[in-house]
């Protein structure tokens, strides 16, 4: 008799186990997912809304949408939870994603039916109060669905209104044709503040008791970019990974494929350098290690924005270079030559000019004026400092006839070349915008080396390639 | 008698050569009992399937290695049957998603929610998942990879994914934030060195000299597969190895087509000339050699060759035309177009040297 029990026992005990044992192999992310409302950290504003709606029993239609990672689905899920409880939820609830196929013949048959059933309010009395008498239809990753498809929704969404609800949940909203999203209540789900991070990772590492350092966590957040379900996943395959059992910051960068500092350092002195070779022997490696090109760009983009040597101007242009590659990247083309090919322009331009008057076309000085303009090819001249020091200096002491007409004065370092630009008002007296480019070709070839013969004057609005207006001839 | 490059693939995590600190960590994943989503990543011959055969050993034991080829059969939405060769033991199953162009996602719904729903069965096994592998996961098309979001999620009691790929920029986000990501580098040329002398010249009783290896290592860019098949066929084509034997590793012939190509431009820059090269470009794709690789292959070859100045300017003419062959219909066009580009940026250099 005994026995018997204690077989029975023992075969229990193997049951919790192994019970234990799916347990603990469900990840992190599922397992710390809010059950409830009040539970969703973050998307406060989400929250009280949905909290409001569901005390007065009257859920419009929803619309989620945000980047990954912020909480959309876990939020429909707890607001069902919450309003159904977990009995009744299974039967309330139709949850179609984009696993499920869901083309326009779904819509018209599984939605529509599932849609059209009546639902009883009171069905559940150990809820204890009253259910909402109405379904939840969820619609997750709506973004990926048809268009003919969701326009198949349209009309079913009015007419099942009195007993059901529809919650599309998507990454972009743009995605949703307009009139479905004109019949829902928007919610953005914004990414995680870091504060809120912090906390639920922290709670986290304290409830599986994980040994992580206060970097870690710091580490983490910055990684993921507000995005809670990457840093859990980051935390749960880190605690996994780390041999000693404690984690540290070098652990987490490691393993979410983080360029290291010093790589992207380098990448951008060869760049800032211009040296060829250099660039192609950092891309080389960088091909080689395994990095993905999109995350080159992307960590070189947070280089460069937060960079306060570069000026606005450089930076607008560097965007639209970041811009170009990616769009190629996206489409396919060979990493390592996009990379390679990444022709940021880090050449400056100086400017020097009058009191009052803005280095823009616009300006209303400049507006009808011109330019006199050189070009030093940079596999000739190898030092333009005594060039610029000259100019500059010829127009502070005031050498010029014509000093009234002259705008200011522009330097540019290229890639290939160096430019020079004297900027003047408009030419209608020809003779002192003449004389105005003579003395200015007159220092420039002042200190005897690569002198030029003459230079060309046009107006600002001329087209590019335009014959000059005026030539200045050397003396 | 089977390649060098299979009969030495390490089966263990332990007897990987390199990137030693990934085999621990791989290897602590494993024993930990709970295995996340995987996501391998890096260049090609770098051992990315390697180690995925080698992590699945590690989790089921040797019963992985038992494994059958079945031809599976999937319906589409307009009612076309597809075929698709799945490789499977009674622990994981592998698929090519490539194989099936545009139906990837209908493959990836059904395969993946019929093994996800049937839970392990097998007494003797230690977990109680089953593996998914999906080799060249970039080429998935964007509906296949948002069907596998919530699956993921969904079924991850009994199901774990490994997808293996060459680059995550072609994996959308949201299933990158549902894996760990596992970055696998290619060897450097001393790892492909003492691979070459370490593991296959032992195994093999050869003497393989360094300097042999290393030029190996170095042309082969750091392919450990490349490198292990170049040593073989310069072993086939005379061994004893001597030292100088560098300048007969035979190159593929396609690559020293493409490098005569590439000489061609350079000595003389004229429609004639293009004509002529287009003639060479014809003969290399009619023997199916990819037009990206002869892109790439040109691109670096005059990269290499031309002065600094040129350079830049050269790597992003390649860039364009590259981008376009992907977007583009018929590769001809674009390579012809790339070399009359080059061609023209060429000359104009050539020219501005002699008028200065």
């Amino acid at each position: 008799m005994d026995d018997f029990f204690k077989g029975k026992s023992k075969a229990k005990k193997v049951d919790t186990s192994r019970a234990n044992d799916v347990a603990s192999t469900v990840p992190w992310v599922e397992k710390y997912r809010p059950d409830s409302l009040n539970k969703v950290c973050s998307q406060s504003e989400t929250v009280n809304v949905l909290r409001e709606s569901i005390q007065s029993k009257n859920l419009p239609h929803l619309l989620f949408y945000g980047p990954p990672g912020t909480g959309k689905t876990s939020t429909i899920l707890a607001l069902a939870r919450d309003m159904y409880g977990p009995e009744l939820v299974k039967s309330r609830i139709l949850e179609l994603n984009a696993s499920d196929e869901r083309g326009i013949q779904v819509v018209r048959e599984k939605v529509k039916n599932f849609a059209k059933t009546m639902v009883g309010n009171n069905a559940n009395e150990s809820h204890g109060a009253s259910l909402p008498p109405y379904k939840i239809i969820i619609l997750d990753e709506a973004d990926s669905m048809t268009e003919d498809a969701q326009a198949a929704l349209r009309r079913t969404m009015e007419t099942y209104s009195k007993v059901t609800r529809f919650c599309l949940i998507c990454n972009y909203v743009s995605r949703i044709i307009e009139p479905l999203a004109s019949r829902c209540a928007k919610f953005r789900f914004k990414p995680l503040p870091k504060t809120e991070m912090r906390a639920k990772l922290t709670q986290i590492v304290d409830g599986e008791k994980v040994a992580c350092t206060e970097e870690a966590i710091e580490a983490l957040i910055k990684t993921s970019e507000g995005d809670m379900r990457k840093a859990i996943t980051s935390l749960q395959s880190a605690y996994h990974l780390s041999t000693t059992g404690k984690i540290t910051d070098a652990t987490v960068r490691d393993m979410t494929g983080v360029i290291p500092s010093t790589v992207i350092d380098k990448l951008m002195d060869a760049i800032q350098k211009d040296s060829f070779g250099d660039i192609q022997s950092v891309v080389d490696d960088l091909i080689y290690d395994g990095y993905s090109a999109a995350q080159i760009l992307q960590q070189i983009h947070s280089h460069v924005i937060q960079n306060p040597e570069f000026s606005s101007l450089q930076k607008s242009k560097m965007a639209l270079v970041f811009g170009t590659t990616d769009f190629a990247l996206s489409e396919g083309a060979d990493e390592q030559l996009q990379i390679l090919s990444m022709n940021i322009p880090t050449g400056a331009n100086y400017h020097f000019f009058k009191e009052g008057v803005k280095p823009m076309w616009e300006d209303s000085a400049n507006a009808n004026g011109g330019r006199w303009l050189v070009e030093y090819p940079r596999r000739v001249e190898k030092d333009i400092n005594e060039k610029w020091i000259n100019t500059m200096l010829a127009l502070i002491g005031e050498s010029y006839q014509d000093s009234q007409n002259i705008c200011g004065i522009v330097f540019s370092n290229r890639k290939t070349c160096y430019r020079f630009s004297m900027w003047t008002r408009s030419p209608d007296t020809s003779q002192g915008i003449k004389e105005i480019g003579e003395t200015f070709l007159k220092y420039l070839n002042r200190d005897k080396s690569n002198e030029i013969e003459s230079i060309p004057f046009n107006r600002h609005v001329a087209s590019r390639g335009a014959k000059p207006l005026f030539e200045a001839k050397k003396q | 008698m089977s390649l060098w490059v299979d009969k030495y693939r390490p089966t263990s995590l332990d007897q990987m050569t390199y990137h030693k600190d990934i085999s621990s960590h791989l290897k602590n994943l494993s024993n930990s009992g709970d295995l996340p989503h995987l996501l391998f990543y890096g260049p090609s011959g770098a051992g990315k399937k390697t180690r995925i055969t080698a992590t699945l050993r590690e989790i089921f034991g040797p019963g992985v290695e038992k494994i059958k080829i079945d031809q599976r059969q999937f319906q589409t939405p307009s009612n076309r049957k597809i075929d698709i060769n799945t490789i499977s033991s009674s622990y994981h199953i592998e698929i090519n998603p490539s194989d099936v162009g545009i139906y990837d996602r209908v493959v990836i719904q059904d395969l993946i929610k019929e093994a996800a729903q049937t839970q392990q069965l097998s007494s003797k096994a230690t977990r109680k998942f089953k593996v998914i592998v999906i080799h060249e996961a970039d080429s998935l098309s964007k509906d296949a990879q948002h069907a596998l979001r919530r699956t993921m999620e969904k079924y991850v009691n009994n199901l774990r994914v490994i997808l293996c790929c060459n680059s995550t920029g072609k994996i959308i986000g949201p299933v990158q934030s549902r894996c760990l990501l596992v970055r696998i580098p290619a060897p450097s040329v001393q790892d492909i060195v003492d691979g070459l002398c370490g593991v296959v010249a032992k195994k093999e009783k050869i003497t393989v000299p360094t300097e042999l290896a290393t030029h190996i290592a170095v042309t082969s860019k750091r392919n450990m597969r490349r490198a292990v098949l170049m040593l073989e066929s310069s072993y086939v084509q005379q061994y004893p190895f001597t030292a100088d034997q560098n300048s007969s590793i035979p190159l593929p012939d396609w690559e020293i087509a493409i490098i005569k190509i590439a000489k061609l431009a350079l000595e003389d820059q004229s429609p004639q000339q293009l004509l002529k090269i287009r003639g060479l470009i014809y003969e290399l794709l009619s023997h199916c050699i990819p037009a990206q690789t002869i892109l790439k292959h040109l691109a670096f070859y005059w990269i290499k060759s031309v002065d600094n100045e040129l350079k830049t300017e050269m790597a992003v003419c390649a860039a364009t035309y590259e981008h376009r062959l992907q977007i583009g219909q018929k590769a001809i066009f674009h390579l012809e177009a790339y070399v009359a580009k080059f061609m023209s940026i060429y000359k104009r250099f050539l020219l501005d040297i002699s008028s200065i």
